[in-house]
C-alpha cells in the first residue's frame, strides 16, 4: 500500500471510528442561516399587486455605468475609479 | 359540499403555521411555489395536509396561450396532486406563454368562439392528464378585446359545458371587471351553471385613477370589500354552498386578520343558507 | 364618470376583425416586454376596446404588471445586488436581463439562474465585476433553499466495508443542495453585510483587496446554511461533487495546499451532511 493509499484509508477510518461517537457542531467557523420566505409564484398569481408601480423615466441603456447603491461601502481593488 | 372558509396559505404566515392551527376549513396553496421538491415549503406543506383539507390553485399553465401545453409543467402538477392528495385542483381562464417564453402573468383572452373552442380542447386535455376534474377561475381584467362576440359569463358556461370542467367563481373578481367594463354583476354569477361552480373566490382590491378614469386592480392586497361581502351572499343563493376561499397576496397581514376574513365568510354563508331554508 | 359600456363591437374602422389568437397573443406579448420608448403597435391597439380610456394605458397596466412581478421575484432572489447597486439600477438592470432572458416556465422558481453570467458579462471589465460573483453566491443560495431532499443518507458505518486498497476509487455522493462557490473577491463578507437590511445603518467598508473568500453552501433544517472554507478544502469538494474519485480528488486539494489535512476535511464534510451517499 503507496503512502497516499495509507493516509487515505487513514482518513477514512478514523471517520468510521468517530462515526460511533456523535459528532459535535463547531463553533467557530463563520456562517450564516436562511430558510426559504417567500412563494416565488405569489405575485405572478391572482393579484395584480405591481400593476400600479411607477413606471422608470425611460429606459436607460447605460444602467452598467451608475450603481448608486451601498457598493460605495465595498473599496479597494479595481473598485478605485482607474485613471 | 359544506365546508368552513379556508384561506390562501402564504409563505409570510409559514412562521405562524408552524406553531398554530387556526380554525380555518381549508388552506389552498399556489402549486407552483411547491414545485421544487426540497427545502422549507414542501415540508410545511406536507405538515399541513395532514390537519387541513387542501386545495392545489395552479398559477403558470396559461391554458388559453395557443402553443402547446407545457408538459413538463403538467407533469410536476401531476407529481404535486399525488403527493398531496388535494380535494380541489384548479387553474385560470388566461394565457401567458407565447413561443416558448412566459409572461407569468394571467392575461384575458378574447370571449370568440376560436377561443372558446382553443380553452376547452386545453382544459380536456389538462383533465385526461390530470385524471380528474379541474376548476377554472374567472379573472379581473382591465381591457376588452374588440372582436369578442361573447360575454365572459357565456364562455364560461359554455367552457364548463363542453370540457366538463368545473368553474371557479372568483367574486372579487367578477365586481372588478363589472366596474372596470360596465356589466352588471349579478347578471353575470346568475348566468353561472350553479352545479358547475365548485369554489369560491374572496380577496381584496385597489381603486386607482388613470387619466381620471376609475379603474379597479386586483391587488389582493386589502380586505373585502362591502360590495363583494354582499356580492358573496347572491353568489351562494345561486350555486348553493361551495368551498370558500380568503386570499391575501401583496401587503399580507397578520394570519389572525385573514382568520377573522374566513370567519365572516363563514357567517355570511351561515345567513345565506338561513335564507334557503 | 362611471363605468359604461362601450361601443358596439369591432366597429372602430381598423382592419381587426379576425385578428388570429395567436397573432393577437403574440402581438400583446411584444407589446408587454417592450421597452417604455417603444412605438406602439397600432393592429394591437385596434383589436382592444377604449371604453373611455385608451386601450393603451389598459395595455400599460398590464405591461407594469409584468415587469413588477418579474422584479419582484429577481430582488427577491438577489437582495445583495439589489442592495449594491440600489434600487433604480437594480430595475433599469433588472429590465434588461429579463429581456435577454425571458422566463421559459409557469414557475418563477428558474428565472435568476442567469443573472450572475448577464451581470459578468456587462461589468467584467467594469470596477464593479464583483457584482457577478456576488450573483454567483446569492443564486447558489436561491438554490440550496429549494434543491430536492435526498433520497437517503451516507451510513458512515457502511464505509468500515471499503477495503483499504479501494479506498482510492470510493466516490462520495453529494447532497444535492450542496453548492460551492469560490471568488478572488471576498464574497461572502460582502454578500453578508448586503443581503439584509441593516438595523445598525450603513453596512461596514469591505476592502477587495483583502483577497478571495470561498463557501459551502448545504441544507440545514428545512433551511439553507452558508459558510466560509479555505481553497484546497473548496478544490477537493468540487472534484468529489463532481464526481472524481476520492484519491483524484484528494491530488487536486494538495495540489492548491500540500498542508490539505484530508482527515480532518472528510469528517468535516460528513458532520455538515455533504454527502448522502457512496460509490465503492
Amino acid at each position: 500500500m503507496n503512502a497516499k493509499t495509507a493516509l487515505l484509508a487513514a482518513a477514512l477510518g478514523s471517520l468510521v471510528m468517530a462515526g460511533a461517537q456523535a459528532m459535535g457542531p463547531d463553533e467557530k467557523s463563520e456562517k450564516c442561516f436562511g430558510i426559504a420566505k417567500a412563494g416565488k409564484n405569489d405575485c405572478a398569481a391572482n393579484g395584480h399587486g405591481c400593476a400600479g408601480q411607477a413606471k422608470a423615466d425611460a429606459d436607460k441603456k447605460e444602467w452598467v455605468s451608475v450603481p448608486k447603491g451601498t457598493c460605495d461601502k465595498i473599496v479597494g481593488g479595481s473598485t478605485t475609479p482607474a485613471k | 359540499m359544506s365546508l368552513a372558509a379556508g384561506v390562501g396559505l402564504r409563505a409570510p404566515h409559514h412562521e405562524a403555521w408552524r406553531s398554530s392551527r387556526p380554525p380555518v376549513g381549508w388552506l389552498e396553496a399556489h402549486a407552483e411555489n411547491y414545485f421544487p421538491q426540497g427545502g422549507a415549503q414542501p415540508a410545511i406543506l406536507e405538515r399541513l395536509r395532514a390537519d387541513y383539507p387542501l386545495s392545489l390553485h395552479g398559477v403558470g399553465l396559461a391554458l388559453g396561450s395557443v402553443e402547446p401545453l407545457d408538459l413538463q409543467h403538467v407533469a410536476r402538477l401531476r407529481r404535486m396532486i399525488e403527493r398531496y392528495q388535494p380535494m380541489l385542483v384548479s387553474e385560470h381562464l388566461c394565457w401567458g406563454r407565447v413561443d416558448g417564453s412566459h409572461l407569468n402573468d394571467l392575461l384575458p383572452l378574447p370571449y370568440t368562439e376560436e377561443a372558446l373552442r382553443h380553452v376547452a380542447s386545453r382544459v380536456g386535455e389538462l383533465q385526461e392528464r390530470l385524471g380528474r376534474r379541474v376548476l377554472v377561475e374567472n379573472l379581473s381584467t382591465y381591457l376588452r378585446f374588440a372582436d369578442s362576440t361573447l360575454e365572459e359569463w357565456e364562455f364560461l358556461a359554455a367552457l364548463a359545458a363542453r370540457s366538463g370542467c368545473g368553474l371557479l367563481l372568483d367574486v372579487n373578481n367578477v365586481y372588478v371587471s363589472a366596474c372596470n367594463h360596465g356589466f352588471d354583476a349579478r347578471r353575470f354569477i346568475a348566468a353561472l351553471p350553479a352545479t358547475a361552480v365548485g369554489e369560491i373566490h374572496l380577496a381584496g382590491h385597489d381603486v386607482e385613477s388613470i387619466d381620471g378614469r376609475e379603474i379597479r386592480v386586483d391587488t389582493h392586497g386589502s380586505a373585502v370589500c362591502d360590495e363583494v361581502w354582499s356580492l358573496y351572499g347572491f353568489a351562494l343563493g345561486h350555486v348553493g354552498p361551495v368551498p370558500t376561499l380568503v386570499e391575501w397576496d401583496t401587503d399580507v397581514p397578520e394570519l389572525e386578520v385573514l382568520v377573522a376574513e374566513a370567519a365572516r365568510a363563514d357567517a355570511v354563508a351561515c345567513t345565506a343558507r338561513a335564507a334557503v331554508a | 364618470m362611471h363605468c359604461a359600456g362601450g361601443g358596439g363591437l369591432s366597429m372602430a374602422g381598423a382592419p381587426t376583425a379576425g385578428l388570429p389568437l395567436a397573432e393577437l397573443q403574440r402581438r400583446f406579448a411584444a407589446a408587454l416586454r417592450a421597452p417604455d420608448d417603444a412605438a406602439p403597435d397600432a393592429t394591437l391597439l385596434g383589436a382592444l376596446r377604449d371604453d373611455g380610456l385608451p386601450a393603451a394605458r389598459r395595455l400599460e397596466l398590464y405591461r407594469r404588471n409584468v415587469q413588477g412581478n418579474f422584479l419582484k421575484v429577481l430582488a427577491l432572489e438577489f437582495p445583495a445586488i439589489e442592495r449594491l447597486g440600489g434600487a433604480a439600477w437594480f430595475r433599469q438592470a433588472g429590465l434588461d436581463f429579463l429581456r435577454e432572458h425571458p422566463s421559459r416556465s409557469g414557475d418563477l422558481h428558474g428565472i435568476g439562474a442567469p443573472f450572475a453570467g448577464f451581470l459578468q458579462r456587462r461589468l467584467g471589465a467594469t470596477p464593479h465585476a464583483y457584482f457577478a460573483d456576488v450573483a454567483a453566491l446569492e443564486w447558489a443560495w436561491q438554490e440550496c433553499l429549494v434543491a430536492p431532499d435526498p433520497d437517503g443518507s451516507l451510513d458512515v458505518g457502511e464505509l468500515a466495508s471499503v477495503a483499504p486498497r479501494d479506498v482510492g476509487v470510493l466516490r462520495f455522493v453529494p447532497h444535492p443542495a450542496l453548492r460551492l462557490v469560490g471568488s478572488r473577491w471576498p464574497v461572502f463578507t460582502i454578500w453578508d453585510a448586503h443581503r439584509e437590511p441593516r438595523a445598525d445603518g450603513d453596512p461596514p467598508t469591505i476592502d477587495l483587496d483583502r483577497g478571495g473568500e470561498c463557501a459551502i453552501l448545504r441544507r440545514s433544517g428545512e433551511g439553507a446554511e452558508a459558510r466560509r472554507c479555505d481553497p484546497s478544502t473548496l478544490a477537493w469538494l468540487q472534484a468529489l461533487a463532481a464526481g472524481q474519485p476520492f484519491g483524484d480528488a484528494w491530488e487536486v486539494a494538495i495540489s492548491h495546499d500540500a498542508g490539505f489535512d484530508v482527515a480532518r476535511a472528510l469528517a468535516e464534510a460528513v458532520r455538515l451532511g455533504l454527502f448522502c451517499g457512496f460509490r465503492a
